[in-house]
């Protein structure tokens, strides 16, 4: 069907006759599709609906040579047949990736079995047996207070885990963006990934010669958006990062495309 | 034979007429393109009819021979062209325009029409994230088709009546509302990528492969909202 990964002749013919029909439901889906994507079909089928639609009526009628209708009748059936074998397989991928979708790990869902079962192990480990507890009040609370600290401290532990986990989504992105590979003239002077710690100001910079207003955007590691900042200038310095964890920031220039995404680590 | 010779000669000139009006071919070079294509046409007659089905038009099916064999020609000759145009003297009549700017900007509103049918059943999909992004009108038909596309009651786009809205809170409003229809989670940095992607096509579909014109986001804007006028 396809010549050279383009609408043969014919088939850009076809387009052109459904689309002045008034009808686009005639054309294969894959015919469609294909005119969707690629600007020198669509550039060719653009300027044979303006040639047809300049033809007076009485051109067309005395140029029309009707075609015989035998191949007709056998595409319309094969055609048929070809979306009812597209559609299957559609369906059927699509049944496929959902299955995959579901078995796929979650790293978060993990991150919260791995507490569930920490806790109760906690809980396991300091019950003590009934022969070594001593028989007075204040023994009684002490245990009570040592479980409770015992507790608490690996469920900040886990709480630390959780909030160091990773965006997936986010993290694709950081790694694009790992070698400073940037648009326009752009080009970043702090690191992919930032450490400081929770006192510290965090600065950002960048070279902005141009002085483009840029936005930038932050986001926490579930990718929940915190908050976001104009500026024309190439740095940017901000403490609202006091609490412990993993952020992630996006550069955003004048034209809505994303220049830089970064990683930021508060310790 | 597919055509007489006679038929062969009008949709030649039919085709080079077109591209004289978009001011590609120089008219000056009108007749000389013509017989270059119905040449080309019947030296390779044989192959012409032997590649046809019959499942198109035959006329239709001839003028995407002859327009492919014309491009073919625009394509050797057209640093020529412009390198001779460039040494013409200003003033020199080629046609290039019709008679009033009101028909110019029409045909380019027409031109563009085309251009997002071609797009198929996205084309309500781009027309209300366009006229959103560029906080024009919505339009009640783009909305209801789009909803019916997935089969949903209409659900429409919040406007925000504000003078200071950034087009970051824009693309967000879209990607909630895109979510909403097509039942997907979408990030609007997605929303945002696809926006754009879709934008730069139409403008270098609008601008054709031969320099046709010279738009870019900002008059395209313009266009787009001269189009999104008249479709009240």
């Amino acid at each position: 069907m396809f010549e050279n990964g383009h609408l043969s002749e014919e088939e850009l013919a076809l387009y052109v006759d459904a689309y002045i029909a008034g009808d686009l439901n005639e054309i294969p889906a894959d015919l469609i599709s294909h005119a969707k994507n690629c600007d020198e079909c669509a550039n060719k089928i653009l300027s044979i609906i303006e040639i047809t639609e300049n033809l007076s009526d009485e051109d067309k009628s005395s140029k029309d040579e009707t075609p015989t209708n035998s191949k007709g009748f056998f595409f319309k059936k094969n055609y048929f047949l070809q979306m009812a074998a597209s559609i299957i397989f559609i369906v059927g991928a699509g049944l496929i990736f959902l299955q995959i979708k579901q078995t796929k790990n979650n790293p978060i869902k993990q991150y919260s079995e791995v507490i569930d079962s920490t806790i109760s192990s906690i809980d396991s480990s300091l019950v003590m047996p009934e022969k070594n507890i001593q028989n007075t009040a204040q023994s009684k609370k002490d245990s009570l207070k040592q479980f409770k600290e015992v507790k608490n401290d690996n469920l900040s532990n886990n709480q630390n885990l959780l909030a160091f986990a990773e965006d997936e989504q986010l993290e694709k992105l950081v790694e694009r963006y790992s070698d400073s590979a940037l648009r326009g003239n752009f080009s970043i002077k702090s690191k992919s990934i930032i450490e400081i710690k929770s006192n510290e100001l965090l600065k950002l910079e960048w070279n902005n010669d141009d002085k483009e207003l840029l936005i930038l955007e932050f986001f926490d590691n579930k990718g929940n958006k915190l908050f976001e900042s104009e500026t024309s200038e190439s740095l940017f310095a901000t403490d609202q990062f006091k609490v412990k964890g993993l952020y992630y920031w996006k550069l955003i220039n004048e034209d809505f495309d994303l220049v830089f995404c970064g990683k930021i680590i508060i310790k | 034979m597919l055509i007489s010779e006679s038929n062969l000669l009008v949709l030649a000139e039919k085709v080079v007429s077109r591209y004289v009006n978009k001011g590609v071919v120089p008219s000056r070079e009108r007749e000389d393109t013509q017989m270059i294509i119905v040449e080309k046409f019947l030296d390779k007659q044989k192959k012409i009819e032997d590649n046809y089905s019959g499942k198109a038009n035959i006329t239709t099916y001839c003028i995407s021979v002859l327009n492919n064999m014309c491009c073919e020609v625009i394509r050797k000759e057209l640093k020529h062209w412009k390198n001779e145009l460039d040494d013409m003297p200003e003033g020199d009549s080629s046609n290039h325009y019709s008679a009033s700017q009101k028909t110019i900007i029409q045909d380019e509103i027409n031109y563009l029409d085309k251009i997002l049918i071609l797009f198929d059943k996205e084309k309500s999909k781009i027309n209300i994230a366009l006229s959103y992004y560029y906080q024009l009108e919505l339009r009640n038909t783009d909305i209801e088709e789009y909803n019916q596309s997935y089969n949903k009651e209409n659900i429409s786009p919040i406007k925000i009546n504000n003078d200071k809205i950034n087009k970051g809170d824009i693309i967000n409003n879209l990607s909630d509302y895109i979510c909403q229809v097509e039942n997907k989670n979408i990030k609007p940095d997605a929303v945002r990528m696809w926006l754009k992607k879709t934008t730069n096509t139409i403008v270098t579909r609008l601008n054709g492969p031969f320099g046709r014109t010279h738009y870019d986001q900002d008059s395209f804007q313009v266009l787009y909202e001269l189009y999104n006028a008249q479709r009240s």
